[in-house]
């Protein structure tokens, strides 16, 4: 084994499929990241070799070629997974091999595994920040529309309990669609927003749906400066979806958008674009993708083994300087400390930075109530553009 | 055998008056609805394993077949809004949540079910007993916990009326209470009807004039 001199890793994002574009961000971004590490030598002298298939946002396929990975491939770290569903998939089977995945992915919490580092936010490090935010600027009357699964269904229930404990807070109404709903869901959708005038809405809808709610709600000539649309997933790459203009004055809670003035992030964006032009916009997936490979080549320096037990005493603990800022995976839950931050879309189909926070949050995957209080806290070293 | 302890003499609990817990699972008349890919096959395998006769659907049925002692139901936010007359507080078979997600969506709709206990898909072998045990435990303690709450309702409503229909009599016939209650007894015995029945006609007939004279 001491003779090998490349590690094959495992690489799941779906190249086909209702999030496609989002997966492909985290792809690139995963292909870029080794790219790097092997440029500069590899790891202790090993090439990293990524082996990658397409599981067309499809948790059974997820999970075959999870096992295929193992079992034929050899691999024992895996970089993967978007949808909830596919995470679940894929745990089942790094639990049975006693693998690792790293998943770059913003999800709904309640989940430990010790076969997964969780590199996305939790939602004490977006959906807290996000109905703070918009319930102070905007009012705590809230209209929530997302695909029906978990995670819609999950992060409606804390910006509900939120808006319900705040003064005049209402759900106004609750609306789930299918992952493949056309226009027309949409118009309906909007129509309603409309009648009910909320203070804001909340959007968990993801992949191809994100586009034909934000066309739908700018046909209808809604005004985004009295009624935004506030969201966890829109980001660069669904906005490179729509026509220029569409998204302009809503808002996302995300630790990284493009615009964040690091150099660290600012070189990293010139170097990606260089190796893979601009057809993939960097978005707050891609990111984790990309750091998240880092972490697991920092550790493996160490260990020179990715065998799960060899890798998580360096992993577990471990820090890196991102795009967004210093990141550090939690030994006890195997989240990651992030930089959480909202921005508002502006004219030129940028990401606008509203609010940041100075220093990292630590996920706490398991909180099931988001106060109020222990965020106005937090507001003390929060940099708000907004005042 | 009755789970209540007979009034043996005071030689300490015997084997044979000790109340059981374990029920034994042997037999059981078991329903799961749980879909195919989410390993449906290893817990029915291993309820069969165990001794249960198994029967397995997916989506949830709304009418189960005939005798069912237990049911395996999977909760799902697609499924949020289904309503079956076996689901809620007052079912009458234990019903044992299965989720695949361990958040607060999720265990709240596995508590509207009315579920007894809850199992976690990927499952194992060990587990399944033990969910089982508990739930059918609970579920018995609370079916015996019901029954006694209503028959004390019941009682306490009696007590209400009989103390009612004394105050008439004392009232109306100037007796003393034990008297009174002698009366109620005596009438009942002599129309062969319960001492309740007796005690609402007296104040329904209490009642009647009253509200005429006035």
């Amino acid at each position: 084994m001491a003779a090998q001199k490349f590690i094959k890793v495992g690489v799941l994002f779906s190249s086909s499929g209702p999030t496609a574009k989002i997966e492909t961000s985290q792809l690139k971004a995963t292909l870029f990241a080794i790219d790097e590490i092997n440029q500069a030598g590899g790891i202790n002298g090993k090439e990293l070799i990524p082996v990658h298939y397409d599981p067309s946002s499809d948790p059974v396929k997820f999970r075959f070629f999870a096992e295929k990975l193992i079992l034929e491939d050899n691999v024992n770290v895996i970089f993967g997974c978007y949808l909830s569903s596919t995470r679940k998939a894929v745990l089942a089977v790094v639990e049975k091999w006693q693998r690792l995945l790293f998943y770059p992915t913003p999800y709904e919490g309640f989940e430990f595994s010790r076969n997964i580092i969780y590199t996305g936010p939790a939602p004490n490090q977006n959906s807290a920040q996000l109905a703070e935010f918009m319930s102070r600027n905007f009012g705590p009357r809230v209209y929530m529309v997302g695909n029906d699964y978990i995670y819609p269904h999950e992060s409606n229930r804390i910006m509900r309990d939120f808006m319900l404990n705040r003064l005049g807070g209402a759900n106004v109404a609750e609306r789930y669609v299918a992952m493949d709903a056309d226009e027309s869901v949409f118009k309906d959708i909007v129509r309603h927003i409309k009648e009910t005038k909320p203070d804001f809405i909340f959007s968990t809808v993801v992949g191809n749906c994100t586009k034909l709610l934000y066309e739908a709600y700018a046909e209808a000539g809604l005004s985004s400066e009295k009624m935004p649309i506030a969201s966890l997933t829109t980001c660069e790459a669904e906005l490179s979806q729509m026509s220029p203009g569409i998204a302009n004055g809503h808002f996302t809670a995300a630790p990284y958008f493009q615009s964040v003035g690091t150099e660290t992030n600012e070189q990293c964006i010139v170097r990606f674009r260089m190796k893979f032009g601009t057809e993939v916009e960097p978005n707050m997936c891609w990111e984790a993708a990309y750091f998240q490979v880092h972490l697991f080549a920092q550790a493996m320096y160490k260990s020179d083994s990715d065998a799960i037990d060899q890798l998580l005493p360096s992993l577990l603990g471990s820090e890196f300087n991102a795009p967004q800022g210093q990141v550090r995976i939690n030994p006890i839950n195997h989240h990651t400390r992030l930089n959480p931050r909202i921005a508002r879309i502006s004219y030129a189909d940028k990401f606008e930075i509203v609010q940041e926070i100075s220093s990292g949050i630590d996920a706490d995957p398991y909180l099931l109530k988001h106060e109020r209080s222990d965020l106005q806290e937090l507001q003390q070293s929060v940099i708000d553009y907004d005042a | 055998m009755p789970r209540t302890r007979s009034l043996v003499p005071d030689v300490g609990l015997t084997r044979s008056t000790e109340a059981i817990y374990f029920r034994n699972p042997r037999d059981l008349r078991v329903m799961v609805f749980v879909p195919e890919d989410w390993d449906r096959e290893m817990l029915s395998q291993q309820l069969k394993r165990i001794g249960c006769q198994v029967s397995a659907a997916w989506p949830p049925m709304p009418k189960l077949p005939d005798k069912t002692d237990l049911i395996f139901c999977a909760a799902m936010v697609q499924q949020a809004s289904i309503k079956m007359e076996w689901m809620g507080a007052e079912c009458m078979i234990p019903v044992i949540a299965v989720v695949n997600y361990e958040n607060p969506t999720i265990l709240e709709l596995a508590l509207r079910m009315g579920a007894k206990n809850i199992l976690v898909s990927p499952f194992r072998s060990s587990g399944v007993l033990s969910a089982l045990t508990a739930s059918l435990h609970s579920h018995e303690e609370f079916q015996v916990l019901r029954r006694q709450k209503l028959r004390l309702e019941e009682k306490l409503l009696f007590a209400v009326l009989i103390s009612d229909a004394k105050a008439v009599l004392m009232r109306t016939g100037s007796m003393s209470n034990s008297d009174a209650y002698q009366r109620l007894r005596n009438q009942a015995m002599t129309l062969r009807i319960s001492i309740e029945e007796v005690a609402r006609s007296v104040i329904d007939a209490d009642t009647l004039l009253t509200r005429t004279i006035k």
